[in-house]
């Protein structure tokens, strides 16, 4: 028989580790263009390797001035708030260049991104991405 | 497991398993959309693997037929040397890729340093083929390793998905409503008893 406060302690790790996948530091696009082996060191420790062709991909999304303002990984946030299977990117320049991807004309920032969208866009860009939730 | 969690009926008590039973409701939400996402990937990978699978068997067939007729026409000593001509062979950097928490293997393929020697062209294609190949073959391996990985990890969230859906939260919204009846029960209990103490009271001032 279990302990119930054992039961407790373990949603709330549960709830806890739920973003440890979370990148420890983000990089602009132009630093991991520049790297041999793109990078990235998330919170629990782990490397994760970007793919150079999404790199190239997105530079060709994107003019060269916005190289450093764009960072890797773009964090696609799941936000109760915003309703079930939606998905939130809060950062200007990363919306900019979802949209372009996406073929989404008209927008605004934040970036509301529904399922089917996520699924393309998670298709096209696996490593340059990453979902996070949000308590809500 | 018993149906209700048995708990000292108290109005702390109760406060905590509300307590608990917000938590539970906000895991279960955040893991049911964890477990859709997974799900997702897991499709895309499948299908990557599904389309690697596709084109890597013609190239593979293709690849053969040329390494049988490049053995069979120059032998083994010229194809030994034509190899040597390769100024720098093909490179792959291993690390890991992440997704949503499940690490999976990536390889980072570094291109090989070639000179086309225009002397055996049937050589050089056959160098060209077989670097492909190799290059799918890491492609699919990768996408196979993150279908297991994520398939393993889909299995462990639909648990306890399945654990909170079915088992705890009906647990705590039944002991909740067990302790609210319990104190409801109580009260009533105390009116009974204040009105038989009014009672006796107004009878023995009469």
């Amino acid at each position: 028989m279990y302990s119930e406060d054992y039961l407790e302690k373990m949603l709330a790790e549960e709830y806890r580790v739920i973003n440890r996948h979370a990148p420890y530091v983000r990089k602009s696009l132009r630093a991991l263009l520049r790297e041999r082996v793109p990078i990235i060191i998330l919170r629990d420790g782990t490397r994760h390797m970007v793919r150079r062709e999404e790199l190239r991909l997105l530079a060709s999304m994107l003019e060269e001035d916005k190289w450093d303002s764009l960072m890797i990984p773009i964090i696609l946030e799941v936000n109760p708030r915003y309703g079930e299977g939606a998905v939130v990117v809060r950062d200007p320049v990363a919306s900019l260049v979802i949209a372009r991807l996406l073929g989404i004309k008209e927008y605004s920032v934040p970036l509301i991104l529904f399922r089917p969208q996520l699924i393309e866009l998670r298709e096209k860009l696996r490593t340059t991405t990453t979902v996070l939730f949000m308590p809500g | 497991m018993s149906s209700i969690i048995r708990v000292r009926p108290t109005k702390i008590e109760l406060i905590r398993l509300r307590r608990r039973l917000a938590l539970a409701r906000k895991v279960h939400r955040i893991l049911r959309e964890r477990l859709t996402i997974l799900v997702n990937e897991f499709f895309a990978r499948l299908r990557e693997a599904y389309r690697i699978r596709r084109e890597m068997e013609p190239e593979l067939r293709k690849a053969y037929t040329y390494a049988i007729a490049a053995y069979s026409f120059y032998g083994e000593r010229l194809v030994g040397y034509y190899r040597s001509t390769l100024r720098k062979g093909m490179r792959g950097i291993a690390g890991t890729e992440n997704i949503m928490g499940v690490k999976t293997y990536a390889v980072e393929i570094i291109e090989p340093e070639t000179t086309e020697t225009g002397a055996a062209r049937d050589l050089d294609e056959f160098r060209r083929i077989a670097v492909n190949t190799i290059k799918l073959l890491i492609k699919l391996g990768e996408a196979d390793e993150a279908c297991i990985n994520l398939g393993k990890e889909i299995k462990r969230t639909k648990r306890k998905v399945n654990a909170l859906e079915y088992m705890l939260i009906p647990q705590l919204l039944r002991t909740i409503r067990y302790l609210r009846m319990k104190f409801e029960e109580r009260e009533r209990e105390e009116k009974a008893r204040l009105k038989k103490v009014k009672s006796m009271l107004e009878k023995r001032r009469s």
